[in-house]
């Protein structure tokens, strides 16, 4: 049985391995049973938003990462590389959004080459889509993709599950709905360029203070048809408070009392020589 | 005049007494393809021999290959892609739980029961199996549609050409021809970064693997 079981596993392909979902299935209800729970996929918490302004898009992120209910990371970039000219923020599970970015960048990489043209914003949206829809909504990363192409500013955002919008300002995570607020009250077509920096940093900044999720400095990158502006740490609105005072003591605030200095003898009890071979 | 009537009234009968056979014979071979649907070419031909008489040989055996053609190819879509769909996760051997070595194998697999050996254990288990199958499937029904049924059958003698293109049945292929023709050699998804098969820690025997492809095991 064992040889015919190796004989007819199939040519194996590459891909997801179900493999441990039955086992793992098991050990969550066996933990459950005790009040444990499995540990969870690090989520970003994420407050992400987009924006058209006269000459191009800008995309504004937060730059925190967490774990339930603990900051995992600070810092972390949220805005990633795609295309020259064609930049995505991730919101939701942080691994999905990474993998799913890389991919998407290689994937259009090799699309242009082939096609030899520069690659269009909605090529990066219709293989998101079709690739998120496929996995019915497992892979849980919520995505804006933002860029300038021959057919001018462009600005998407693509769902877990595979839906997309286009839409002059955008947000998604978990402070969206306090980052849009800003936005519906302010927004304008064809705004200046300082002013929808300006615009974008309120949103994002909004969602830092009314969102637990998000967090930490706000991260912007304004896309036009000349030039690419990647602000990491445009703005940071949190700053770590100032001590007031000192809790170190100052030396000789002990007073010693006695002393007692105890020597250790040793003696040589057993000495041998061991020849190295260095031929 | 009435000798040649009659002639002509014998050899009227014995055209329609040769024609009812001929139909009769259609009828049975189309009966025994039905049963034997699964079996290779060669076996079927074999099965509806059985019925011919050996002194109209030549007219049925032509009879048998053509309605042999017309049933397969398009009455019956025994090759096609549909009957290879797998509609449930297939069972190994005799012992569905088994591992590498042939027992029970709970700590992987879980307690052995009718619905762990039947059902899927995810919900994207089985569509992304047949994956590439579907998406095949649906791409040379479009193609049908819009230029006709040259353009799929065509497409699809060179699919089985190339997929005859492999190495030794234990070694890894990397089916360059049929990524070519499918067009997936210029993508990247996630059946090139997980699991890919040239990194696989395990292989099958080379010895039990090459007789079995051979036939002869």
């Amino acid at each position: 049985t064992a040889v015919l079981g190796l004989k007819n596993a199939d040519t194996p392909t590459g891909g997801f391995s179900f493999e441990n979902t039955r086992r793992n299935a098991v050990l969550e209800a066996n933990l459950s049973e005790k009040g444990y729970s499995a540990p969870n996929a690090r989520k970003t918490g994420t407050t992400i938003a987009g924006l058209i302004f006269k000459d191009g898009v800008i995309l504004g992120a937060d730059t925190r990462a967490t774990d339930d209910m603990v900051v995992a990371d600070k810092n972390c970039m949220k805005i990633h590389y795609i295309a020259p000219k064609i930049y995505c923020c991730g919101a939701g599970v942080a691994a999905d959004a990474e993998v799913t970015t890389q991919m998407m960048s290689s994937n259009v990489e090799l699309h242009s080459l082939s096609t030899g043209r520069p690659p269009l914003v909605a090529m990066v949206t219709r293989q998101l889509k079709q690739m998120l829809f496929r996995y019915q909504g497992h892979i849980g990363s919520s995505l804006i993709v933002g860029g300038v192409d021959v057919n001018g500013p462009q600005l998407y955002s693509v769902y877990p599950h595979g839906s997309y919008d286009k839409l002059p300002f955008l947000t998604m995570g978990s402070g969206a709905a306090s980052a849009v607020s800003v936005f519906e009250d302010r927004y304008k077509p064809n705004m200046e360029l300082e002013e929808a920096k300006q615009l974008v940093r309120d949103a994002i900044t909004a969602g830092i203070f009314c969102d637990l999720g998000s967090g930490s400095n706000v991260d912007l990158c304004v896309i036009t048809e000349k030039t690419v502006d990647y602000l990491r740490g445009y703005d940071q609105p949190v700053q770590k408070g100032l001590r007031e005072g000192t809790y170190r003591y100052k030396p000789g605030t002990t007073a010693v009392l006695t002393k007692t200095v105890t020597p250790l003898p040793l003696d040589v009890v057993d000495e041998s020589v061991q020849v190295m071979d260095t031929e | 005049m009435g000798h040649e009537n009659d002639q002509k009234s014998n050899r009227g009968a014995e055209k329609q007494r040769k024609w009812s056979k001929i139909i009769l014979l259609a009828r049975t071979v189309r009966k025994t393809l039905k049963r034997h649907r699964e079996q290779t070419l060669w076996v079927r031909i074999a099965a509806c021999l059985d019925y011919a008489a050996v002194d109209y040989f030549f007219i049925y055996f032509s009879v048998f290959i053509t309605s042999q053609a017309f049933c397969l190819n398009i009455l019956w879509n025994t090759r096609g892609l549909r009957s290879q769909l797998k509609d449930s996760v297939p069972v190994t051997g005799l012992c569905p739980q088994a591992g590498p070595y042939g027992v029970q194998d709970s700590l992987r697999r879980g307690f052995s029961s009718v619905k762990n050996e039947l059902l899927p254990s995810h919900p994207l288990e089985l569509s992304e199996k047949n994956f590439q199958l579907n998406q095949d499937k649906m791409n040379f029904n479009t193609l049908r549609n819009i230029q006709g049924l040259h353009a799929p059958l065509k497409l699809q003698m060179e699919y089985r050409a190339a997929r005859q293109i492999q190495r030794l049945p234990f070694l890894p292929s990397s089916n360059l021809a049929l990524d070519t023709l499918r067009g997936t050699d210029d993508t990247i998804g996630f059946e090139d970064i997980l699991n890919d098969p040239v990194l696989s820690e395990v292989m099958g025997d080379p010895h039990i693997m090459t007789e079995y492809k051979l036939g002869v095991l």
